[in-house]
């Protein structure tokens, strides 16, 4: 559903994107993750067309994104990481001015199934500034999928929510996997990474490291990790199995032992924290 | 709906927000009327240009300005804050429309705002002075048309290159307040040095005020017509080159 080759994008000396290769097949949820500055969100704006690369190449559902930027736009919806809807509007004003760019013929019916999707049918008259901001995620998440789009893009769908609002927002991402929609997101949520991705890239200075499974890449890593207290804070030792972090917290006065968790595998895997 | 401009629609949407607030109807409205009052009651009897009462000079260039004021605000305004701060214009460029409906919706908007701040004018102009002020010509109309056509897409190509929002007020005090003075607002151009006359002749409010002030297509008219007109589809040209090339 998605190819990308060699992607490159430079602002001035620092190269926010280096040589990206990614491959995202139909019904899949992709996520991309990595810190702050890794190179996520001009990835996502690169292939939701806001922004062209300096190099490579991109192609969605068989399209060749350099050539045929306007018929991409149709196959897309793009929940951004910012809040960007008209907050003097209300809900149904915005849904409305959505399907005008979207040329949706019979608009009506479709904001009506998506109000209700998300929850959102008691409010069609409210202002969106006066929406809580889980209210306000759903409503763009709602506004993307109005055209029906094939692929989803999201990017730091959550960000800022507090756990019960994010609990809802995953409900609602889950819904589309089992509808078979293409979905690509970005976070720098580990646990939301592993609920919801069936394959993760692991990003890093405008690197894509590795893709896997959350499972895989977290057994790649290591499945327990051992801390102990140090002069430094904590010392933190990832181990293959139970028998291995024995071993090692025997060997460390005040250590613990956990199971390790995706963003351990992160740090291990990429040596950056998030 | 969807006969309707989605670009257009939007930005009609807004105005009708921004219109019930009684601060934005003022702040627009308020220096045009201002100058209305003062200059036309101060010295609208007492000075005497080109045979005709100062009024009825000064209500058309009065009515040009409005014009470039609110076309360039409105799409200025909404493209740069929803560019730089609100990021409410990015679904507008990764949706499926045509970069020619994006110039179109924004140079609709700005046709309308100018409409309505005109019309303002024009009311406060005919309650004050009487019909004999306002400039029922057709010159005078297409020239006004003109102007609002211009300044909504210089307005919608300053919203997509400026870098910073404050970069609208350095256009606004820099080029577009020294253009309300020296293009014939206030004034005949005739006493200012001979080649500054030349360079502010060239300045589109220049020749709106030209045509507004024109009974009929004289060649200098027609002129002005041409200049304007030859603006706008440069303008119009700058400013979809400038989307089909945008990217952040």
């Amino acid at each position: 559903m998605i190819k990308v080759r060699n992607l490159v994008k430079r602002y001035g000396t620092k190269t926010a994107v280096d040589q990206f290769d990614l491959e995202v097949h139909p019904g899949e949820i992709f996520g991309l993750l990595g810190p702050n500055g890794a190179g996520k969100t001009t990835t996502i704006r690169m292939l939701t067309t806001l922004c062209k690369p300096d190099q490579g190449s991109i192609e969605l559902a068989g399209l060749d994104l350099k050539t045929e930027r306007a018929s991409v736009r149709h196959l897309i919806g793009v929940v951004p990481q910012e809040r960007n809807l008209d907050l003097e509007l209300t809900v149904l004003e915005n849904l409305k001015v959505y399907a005008g760019l979207y040329h949706l013929n019979d608009p009506k019916q479709r904001i009506d199934d998506c109000l209700e999707q998300f929850g959102l049918a008691q409010e069609r008259k409210t202002q969106a500034d006066k929406l809580s901001g889980g209210m306000q995620r759903r409503l763009l998440i709602a506004r993307a999928l109005l055209s029906r789009p094939r692929i989803l893009f999201l990017d730091e769908p959550t960000i800022g929510l507090d756990p019960q609002i994010r609990r809802g927002i995953w409900d609602s991402l889950a819904t589309l996997r089992a509808e078979g929609m293409t979905v690509v997101l970005t976070t720098h949520y580990m646990d939301e990474a592993a609920m919801l991705c069936n394959r993760i890239g692991l990003m890093s200075r405008g690197r894509l490291l590795m893709i896997d499974t959350p499972d895989n890449l977290q057994i790649a890593a290591g499945s327990f990790m051992v801390e102990a207290p140090d002069n430094n804070g904590f010392r933190r030792t990832l181990c293959r199995d139970q028998e291995q972090a024995e071993a090692v917290a025997a060997a460390l006065p005040g250590a613990l032992i956990r199971p390790a968790n995706l963003e351990d595998a992160f740090i291990a895997l990429t040596g950056q924290e998030l | 709906m969807h006969l309707l401009n989605p670009v257009f629609h939007r930005e009609m949407l807004l105005l009708r927000t921004k219109m019930l607030r009684f601060g934005y109807l003022v702040s627009t409205l308020l220096f045009p009327l201002l100058y209305l009052f003062a200059f036309g009651w101060g010295l609208g009897s007492r000075v005497v240009l080109s045979g005709g009462s100062y009024v009825n000079f000064l209500v058309p260039g009065l009515l040009a300005m409005t014009a470039m004021n609110n076309s360039f605000n409105l799409s200025a305004g909404s493209v740069g804050m929803g560019r730089l701060y609100s990021r409410t214009m990015q679904p507008i460029l990764i949706a499926p429309v045509s970069r020619c409906s994006i110039v179109n919706g924004y140079l609709l908007a700005g046709l309308v705002r100018g409409l309505i701040g005109c019309s303002i004018v024009a009311l406060a102009a005919l309650f004050l002075f009487g019909s004999a002020s306002l400039p029922l010509t057709l010159p005078a109309v297409t020239g006004l048309l003109l102007a609002m056509t211009f300044f909504a897409l210089a307005g919608l190509l300053v919203g997509l290159v400026i870098k910073d929002l404050e970069d609208i007020a350095v256009i606004t005090n820099f080029v577009i307040m020294p253009m309300a003075f020296f293009s014939g607002t206030f004034f005949p151009l005739d006493r200012i040095p001979e080649l500054l006359r030349m360079v502010l002749t060239m300045l589109p409010l220049t020749q709106a005020n030209l045509l507004l002030r024109s009974q009929s297509f004289t060649p200098p008219a027609l002129l002005a017509l041409c200049l304007l007109m030859s603006l706008c589809v440069a303008t119009y040209g700058a400013a979809w080159s400038c989307l089909e090339r945008y990217q952040e």
